[in-house]
């Protein structure tokens, strides 16, 4: 974030060419990045999406002793459109994975993805030998910002993950998905 | 009032559409897909779509032994998961003839009912908030809190439980949790009035309630319907009662029935089957033995003798039976769960036929399904 | 009765230890005859608590369906085992018990058992598409882009 300094004097349109040469464009766009990412960050709006366990530890966080509106992440919306974050809370079963990727293209950039679970880092405790239901791993169809390991995690961790996403959005990546 | 309409057989000059509700649907409660037919907002049909939790459990069970499996079933159901955990554990003892302590039984049975209520709260949180009730919601929250924070401090975990082992319970209980225990039933009896003067009363509820979703009588033996959608239908059938499992036949208990059949009607039995749990569990705090937690002797390797058996357990849902057919390995033969959601959501059809759309979500509501229990 | 009336439709009754096994009486019948012990079983006030199936075509070379009927009240299981030789239908009880709808499809989804008479036989786990019967015990799952390729379990 580097302090714009405006000519105040300019005399000589010459010296305004080489000062802006100097100083660079007079609009900084990162500026603004910077102040939508902080406000994207402190107003996570989840999609209201349970797959399975999880789910109900993803309402607990929302409830009265967790109570995610304390980050401004309790804003669970119903569809979609409205929503920035998908936390793909539970086992993925492969008959699911079509209507996830449909659900995660409806929702508008920048958007980004919780997995909640050990099912959704890599099949968690169905992973075995002869398993032929599920994804093994959300990450194969939508691409995962933050994991968040546990059988199921509880709401403490989810809320630790929901602080690193933060973090991860103010460190003003580019998130064009 | 509400009451059923007769659906329109011709066809004609009549506009109607499908509606998919689901697979992803806040009052799904879950991934399931009904596909509705509709006139106007009359429900013509309804089809449930069920298969997006499959999990392959029973193809799991095929390929680890019984030991391994044991972590399974509170994922099948985990609102109800100690339940299932233990039912599990006591269909392998009753198969390998495992003597379990008194003092287990005893635990068992608290922690079995303990959960059973946080079940029903769930249940009574998601219900409400399903017909536009966010309040109940919270409260349920957070007594359910309370009772998780109980069982979190022996067991471990707050959901998925893995604390039932064959011939007893992994770790002994203190002084400190049977106090927490008689504490929370103190508090509990005295917020359930509240529970009732919020939600029973309340006019809203009971229009969207009263006389919608009744279960019509012939539905309860051609679909096998049981648990609390049973009792509602004024069936007094209950497996603690009709088939003690454990040391249930010690208890004294009532069976609450109402004969409506409706959606307020299975409210009304659950409300009042918190209120048994709790008696329940108030005379096992007071007759706790001491003793053993967990058999001295319990076969390293579990093998039950070959054969078919079957053993059912009251699930919060319903009559939940774990059918295992053993051939006298390590690893069963073949595993079956037979779980309550899966009879009760494929009574869908015949009950939200003739129904307005808004009571679909209260029928799907009040019979209290959990997804991966349907799917497995 | 309901003993009197299975009398004459099944091959042969046994007694169980029911506080060893959980159900009372086991009967080995012959596929055929289904849909008349369903509504026997109807006739009695007893409900169908489950079906269900088990692969055993290495052993018997046939598939056992194994129909499970309870009453309320005080328990009184009987077990009805019908063995099916593979690639051969077994009537539908669906339209005397219709909880045996969904119970059949699961059956057809999982082993390939398809059932006479069933008014909409489809995969009910498994998407429509789907290309085998992952509960028998030579199934094997292809590789696929869902698995991940370490081995691991």
């Amino acid at each position: 974030m580097a302090q714009i300094e405006l000519p105040l004097v300019a005399d000589n349109p010459k010296d305004i060419e080489e000062l802006r040469e100097e100083i660079g464009p007079l609009v900084h766009m990162d500026l603004l990045e910077n102040l939508l990412n902080h406000a994207r960050s402190r107003s996570l709006w989840p999609l209201t999406f349970g797959l399975a366990c999880c789910a109900i530890e993803m309402m607990a966080a929302g409830a009265a002793r967790f109570d995610l509106d304390r980050i401004g992440a309790g804003v669970f919306r119903p569809s979609a459109r409205q929503a920035d974050v998908m936390i793909l809370a539970g086992t993925i079963s492969r008959k699911m994975a079509t209507p996830i990727k449909t659900l995660w293209d409806q929702m508008p950039s920048p958007k980004w993805a919780i997995a909640m679970g050990g099912c959704t880092i890599d099949g968690g405790p169905f992973k075995y030998p002869g398993q032929y239901a599920i994804v093994e791993g959300a990450d194969k169809i939508v691409p995962v910002d933050v994991y968040v390991p546990g059988c199921p995690p509880r709401p403490e961790a989810l809320f630790a993950a929901l602080f690193k996403l933060e973090e991860k959005i103010r460190a003003g990546k580019k998130f064009n998905k | 009032m509400n009451s059923r309409f007769e659906v329109e057989q011709d066809p004609k000059n009549r506009d109607t559409y499908y509606l998919n509700m689901g697979p992803q649907h806040p009052s799904t409660h879950g991934v399931m897909r009904i596909k509705l037919h509709l006139d106007g907002e009359r429900i013509i049909s309804a089809e449930p779509i069920i298969g997006y939790g499959h999990r392959a459990h029973e193809k799991m069970a095929e390929n680890r032994d019984y030991i391994q499996f044991l972590p399974n079933p509170s994922r099948v159901d985990y609102l109800g998961g100690m339940i299932y955990n233990v039912g599990y554990c006591q269909a392998v003892e009753r198969a390998m003839d495992i003597e379990v302590p008194e003092r287990a039984e005893y635990i068992r049975i608290i922690c079995n009912e303990l959960n059973r209520i946080s079940s029903h709260l769930l249940w009574l949180g998601t219900f409400l908030m399903d017909l536009g009730a966010f309040t109940p919601f919270l409260y349920a929250f957070d007594d359910r809190e309370k009772i998780l924070d109980i069982l979190d401090r022996i067991t471990g975990s707050r959901l998925t439980y893995c604390y039932a082992r064959f011939g007893g319970v992994i770790l002994d209980i203190d002084d400190i949790f049977l106090d927490n225990v008689s504490n929370f039933c103190t508090y509990f009896v005295e917020r359930l009035k509240e529970y009732e003067k919020l939600v029973i009363g309340n006019v809203i509820f009971r229009e969207r309630t009263i006389g919608v979703g009744i279960f019509a009588p012939d539905l309860v033996q051609k679909y096998a319907i049981t648990g609390p959608c049973l009792r509602a239908m004024g069936y007094a059938h209950d497996v603690r009662k009709d088939e003690p499992y454990g040391i249930y036949d010690r208890f004294d208990f009532d069976v609450p029935t109402q004969t409506e059949g409706d959606c307020f009607a299975r409210t009304l039995v659950r409300m009042e089957e918190m209120r048994q749990c709790i008696r329940i569990v108030e005379q096992a705090v007071s007759d706790m033995p001491g003793g053993l937690f967990l058999a001295a002797r319990v076969p390293r390797r579990i093998r039950p003798p070959e054969g078919d058996y079957y053993f059912c357990v009251e699930s919060p849902r319903g009559n939940f039976g774990m059918y295992i057919a053993s051939d006298g390995s390590d690893i069963p033969f073949r595993l079956k769960l037979r779980t309550p959601s899966f009879s009760h959501i494929s009574t869908m059809p015949a009950v939200m036929a003739g129904t307005m759309l808004a009571d679909a979500v209260a029928i799907l509501g009040s019979i209290d399904i959990v997804v991966p229990e349907i799917d497995r | 009765m309901i003993a009197d009336k299975l009398s004459l439709l099944v091959l042969d009754a046994t007694e169980v230890k029911y506080d060893a096994r959980g159900f009372h009486v086991q009967h080995t019948a012959s596929p055929n005859i289904l849909p008349q012990i369903a509504d026997a079983f109807l006739s009695e006030n007893f409900h169908l608590e489950m079906i269900t199936c088990q692969d055993r075509r290495e052993n018997d070379n046939a598939f056992r369906l194994i129909y499970q009927f309870n009453q309320y009240g005080t328990p009184q299981r009987h077990v009805i085992h019908a063995d099916i030789v593979p690639d051969t239908a077994a009537p539908s009880i669906a339209t005397i018990f219709p909880a045996a709808d969904w119970y059949e499809r699961e059956i057809f989804d999982m082993y390939g058992v398809t059932f006479d008479g069933h008014p909409d036989l489809k995969r009910i786990l498994m998407e429509e598409d789907y290309f085998g019967h992952p509960l028998l015990k030579d199934f094997v799952d292809p590789p696929n882009p869902y698995r991940s390729e370490d081995g691991a379990s």
